[in-house]
């Protein structure tokens, strides 16, 4: 009896993580071979590199460099050890290898998505705060109709407006380039809309759930004012809600990221991979992909984890 | 018993879409005509505006609210840069603009549905292989690897349609698996297997009527969300191409004009902002009611 409770109590969370890491990796083999079959199987790779008058010797000369003459499983699984033992290939137009580049490009990305997500978190719990705290009132549709605005707008458009209004009008803000702390606002801002729309969205919705409940209806009637609830009681029960939604957002502020470094030419991975996009780059395209598929796949992972401790609900569903 | 029949408050009977929709209200009506004014005007924009699309250069990079000296044309938003009329092409836009996001949710919603609808009735076996691919797709950035496969395919519409739809069937297939399942004992499920009514003909004749409008507040829900995506995709050059117009295009030659003509950059945003602003509002109102009338009312109580 007692040993067929324990397995049963172990069965929570440790093989839950296990799991976890284990779909991690498999998307990351799907992301991998994606990446390979878009770069390799569908037509021919130099055709992307080459421009179109050149003769057939050039292209065959090519064609050997780049091992495309291999048969098509040697290639796959040259792929695969190379990007698992950190070489991703040389960058076409200019000819370093790709995986250095791309990741010294990634702490620019990072500090530009984390310091989005911090202030989100923050602005989007306060405004969901104020909105819960008399729902239908004035300032719950001031701020409804601002979150329904924000997560209806193309982010880089907004980065055009700034850009436009900042920068070219009053030249408060440098519009493009990185020159310090005062580059990253006009791009933090930009960021922010979606984030912070979706967050004030689903925690105002998990607050005024939770309002009804019995445990805040028991504060309430005894004497704690409402912002206490909210702020003490209520204010933990709906953050593994706001994270389940993070995780969705995360993956679409990624793409987000990628639009605002382009738009403000940041020196950040996006930019680095809508650059080799133009210059039809094939290896720094996948790279930057890949790079970025696998920071998204382990933030997902950690998001998930670190929600399976915070609430114990979801461990069991 | 008693306090249940007597309601509390009591409210003309509304009819028309609001009889349908309990939370329908003024402002979902200025929504909703925006969005039909739009398909109209992208519609008739040959015959009310006849001529407005020629390239005169002698017009070019008017403001708005500005008559040409050459034509004596009244120029309500400005002109562009080859001196076209920018409402002309705003509505031209929209043609492209809403018939990708619309394809693209037919494409994605039925192939999402019918996955759904496998998954949601066999939730073992298929409907695990279907969810793992879910998952995955769930932990991907998904447009970034459609901006790889337009990038190796070459961008055109019907790539674009593809590639998008490919990016959002698992929403469909996520939502109608849940419904499914939560559907799978009810009384008339059970009478239609007693009756021997085969599989398919359940799903589709008994389940799928009862999902069409979860199904249809998140597609219209969708429809703002692969609308931000095209205009990303097409704003990096991926999306459609010159000389078909579409407003995430706009914006990206638009942008070479900011410093000397700001209406060119800013018009074509606004109008994806008002149009998404209206399909999410829309969705928002449809979905509010059936589940929380009970709970919306008590609320509305203690707000007056």
């Amino acid at each position: 009896m007692s040993v067929a409770l324990t397995s049963r109590r172990r069965t929570g969370f440790a093989p839950r993580l296990l799991r976890r890491v284990l779909y991690s990796l498999i998307a990351l083999w799907a992301l991998l071979t994606i990446v390979f079959v878009m770069g390799h199987l569908i037509g021919d790779p130099t055709r992307l590199m080459l421009d179109e008058g050149v003769s057939e010797q050039t292209r065959q000369a090519l064609r050997d460099r780049l091992g495309l003459n291999d048969p098509l499983w040697a290639q796959y699984w040259r792929a695969l050890t190379g990007w698992f033992s950190g070489d991703m290939g040389q960058s076409f137009r200019l000819g370093v290898d790709t995986l250095p580049l791309a990741l010294s490009r990634l702490p620019m990305t990072l500090l530009l998505v984390g310091v989005t997500v911090v202030i989100a978190y923050v602005v989007g719990t306060f405004f969901s705060v104020l909105s819960a705290m008399k729902p239908g009132y004035w300032a719950d549709r001031l701020l409804a109709g601002f979150s329904l605005f924000a997560v209806s707008v193309s982010d880089f458009w907004i980065g055009l407006m700034l850009i436009l209004l900042f920068s070219a009008q009053l030249g408060l803000f440098p519009s493009s380039g990185f020159v310090g702390a005062i580059s990253l606002v006009l791009p933090v801002l930009t960021l922010l809309a979606k984030p912070l729309g979706r967050i004030q969205q689903v925690s105002r919705a998990s607050m005024v759930d939770e309002l009804r409940k019995s445990y805040a209806v028991t504060a309430r009637s005894r004497g704690l004012a409402r912002f206490g609830v909210l702020t003490r009681h209520v204010y933990r029960n709906t953050s593994a809600p706001v994270l389940t939604i993070s995780t969705d957002e995360f993956t679409g502020m990624i793409t987000g990221a990628v639009m605002v470094e382009y738009v403000f030419a940041l020196p950040g991975i996006g930019s680095l991979l809508i650059d080799a996009v133009f210059a039809r780059d094939l290896p720094l395209v996948e790279t930057c992909i890949v790079v970025l598929g696998i920071f998204v796949i382990a933030v997902n992972l950690i998001l998930d984890i670190g929600l399976s401790m915070l609430d114990p609900r979801i461990r069991e569903s | 018993m008693t306090t249940e029949s007597i309601p509390t408050n009591l409210r003309p009977r509304r009819t028309g879409l609001a009889g349908l929709v309990p939370q329908w209200n003024a402002l979902s009506t200025v929504a909703l005509s925006f969005l039909v004014l739009l398909v109209l005007a992208a519609t008739l924009a040959d015959v009310v505006m006849p001529g407005a699309g020629a390239v005169t250069v002698a017009d070019r990079q008017l403001p708005p609210l500005s008559t040409s000296d050459a034509t004596g044309v009244f120029h309500l938003l400005g002109t562009d840069s080859l001196g076209r009329d920018l409402v002309y092409q705003l509505l031209v836009g929209a043609r492209v603009t809403l018939l990708v996001g619309l394809l693209s949710i037919v494409v994605a919603g039925t192939v999402g549905i019918a996955l759904g609808l496998i998954a949601g009735y066999h939730p073992r076996g298929v409907g695990q292989v279907i969810m793992r691919v879910v998952d995955a797709q769930l932990t991907l950035p998904d447009v970034l690897i459609a901006l790889l496969v337009l990038f190796v395919f070459g961008p055109s519409i019907v790539n674009l349609i593809l590639v998008v739809a490919l990016c959002r069937w698992q929403a469909y297939t996520r939502l109608t698996r849940a419904l499914v399942l939560s559907m799978q004992d009810e009384a008339f499920v059970n009478a239609a297997k007693i009756l021997g009514v085969r599989l398919w003909r359940i799903l589709a004749v008994h389940i799928l009527p009862n999902l069409r409008r979860p199904l249809l507040v998140l597609a219209t829900m969708e429809f703002a969300r692969v609308m931000l995506i095209e205009s990303s995709l097409s704003f990096l050059g991926l999306g459609v191409q010159p000389p078909a117009v579409s407003w995430g295009l706009m914006l990206a030659s638009g942008r070479n004009y900011i410093v000397s003509a700001w209406w060119l950059v800013t018009f074509p945003g606004i109008a994806i902002l008002l149009t998404a602003v209206g399909f999410n509002y829309i969705a928002q109102t449809v979905g509010k009611d059936g589940r929380r009338t009970r709970r919306s009312r008590t609320s509305r109580k203690k707000a007056a």
